[in-house]
């Protein structure tokens, strides 16, 4: 699994640019005030410390993809989707979710923020994306990951509050509906263009499109 | 078994310590195993390429400031010289970092970052790894 706290590799990543694009002189693109710069740069660090306190916890082996360790992380993420943004920088909890067909690692992450890792047991590769609790909270942006699987084919996994029952992906020739199983969607499409679609408890309509890049 | 390790706080604190250690140098890109580049402060959807050629990365990473309003896609990429995009490149829809590892080593590749939608202009930051580098996420 890659449970990873991006909320705390962005801070320093951007902690780490911040000085390296100052010593470049390019201060136009960190900051226009150095003093400015280091200040960020300061905060940054101290929401680092933060996070790696957290991420210890997570760090646990016994927090694999476990029966015990799903069953405890689904109920965890779904109170995460409830609680407000300050409730939610006190708490620690995570989600993981075996899908032997896709041969997919699911994990959700909910410290400051919530964050989707995939994991591909079939080769190397996979991904983690991050937003803050707030947003991930809202059901019109869930976090989606779209992720190439070689051979012109393109895997989707959407993590979605509660009371979605499924994602419709339509692609370029063709739209499927793909089953939400504890919050939990994900297929494997051909790659292009993709429009995802889905109806939250409310009845409302969602959708999110794709581009090119 | 899968091949990813977690990223141990020992790991991160290196990351932190190698990203410091490298804006002492004045190169740029970054030397060795990593390249980090700037985006600049946009508003709407960009491409931004590494500018480092093509190399054996196996990560591509790219995000921006914590509490940023997500965006509708964020990217971070590697395509073949051929244009053919690397497995395990790919998006996160509504997030505002991306960790890519990719299937392997993907040599010969050029890395990028991208992101799409609309909203307040926002520094992006991108890094590629080869596997060589000693504090990677992959």
């Amino acid at each position: 699994m890659l449970p990873s706290t991006m909320r705390g590799w962005a801070a320093v990543v951007s902690a780490g640019a911040v000085a390296v694009l100052g010593a470049l002189g390019l201060a136009s693109i960190a900051s226009s005030d150095d003093g400015q710069a280091v200040g960020r740069a300061a905060a940054l660090s101290e929401t680092r410390a933060d996070t790696l306190q957290r991420y210890a916890v997570l760090q646990d082996p016994s927090r694999r993809a476990t029966g015990e360790t799903v069953a405890k992380a689904q109920s965890a993420l779904a109170q995460a989707f409830h609680i407000t943004p300050a409730e939610s920088a006190r708490a620690v909890v995570a989600t993981a979710r075996e899908d032997a067909a896709a041969r997919v690692t699911v994990t959700g992450l909910q410290a400051n923020g919530v964050c989707l890792s995939v994991s591909d047991h079939g080769s190397d590769s996979g991904s983690v994306g991050c937003t803050d609790t707030a947003y991930a909270g809202d059901a019109a942006h869930p976090l989606i990951a779209v992720d190439s699987v070689g051979e012109g084919r393109t895997r989707v996994t959407a993590l979605l509050v509660d009371g979605i029952s499924s994602l419709t992906v339509t692609g370029q020739d063709d739209a499927r509906d793909v089953r939400v199983s504890d919050n939990v969607a994900t297929a494997v499409v051909d790659s292009g263009p993709l429009t995802l679609s889905w109806t939250d408890q409310d009845g409302a309509e969602h959708r999110v499109s794709t581009t090119a890049g | 078994m899968p091949s990813h390790r977690s990223p141990s706080p020992a790991r991160v604190l290196a990351v932190l310590g190698a990203i410091l250690a490298s804006s002492l140098a004045l190169a740029y890109p970054a030397r060795g195993d990593v390249d980090q580049w700037g985006c600049g402060s946009y508003g709407s959807a960009q491409t931004c390429w590494a500018g480092t050629g093509y190399r054996g990365y196996n990560e591509v990473n790219s995000g921006t400031w914590a509490g940023t309003p997500p965006r509708s896609e964020w990217c971070a990429k590697a395509q073949g010289s051929g244009g053919t995009i690397k497995a395990g490149s790919g998006c996160n829809l509504n997030a505002v970092t991306r960790i890519s590892c990719l299937d392997n080593v993907s040599p010969n590749s050029a890395a990028y970052a991208y992101w799409a939608g609309s909203g307040s202009t926002l520094d992006v930051f991108a890094e590629a790894r080869t596997p060589s580098s000693p504090s990677g996420h992959c």
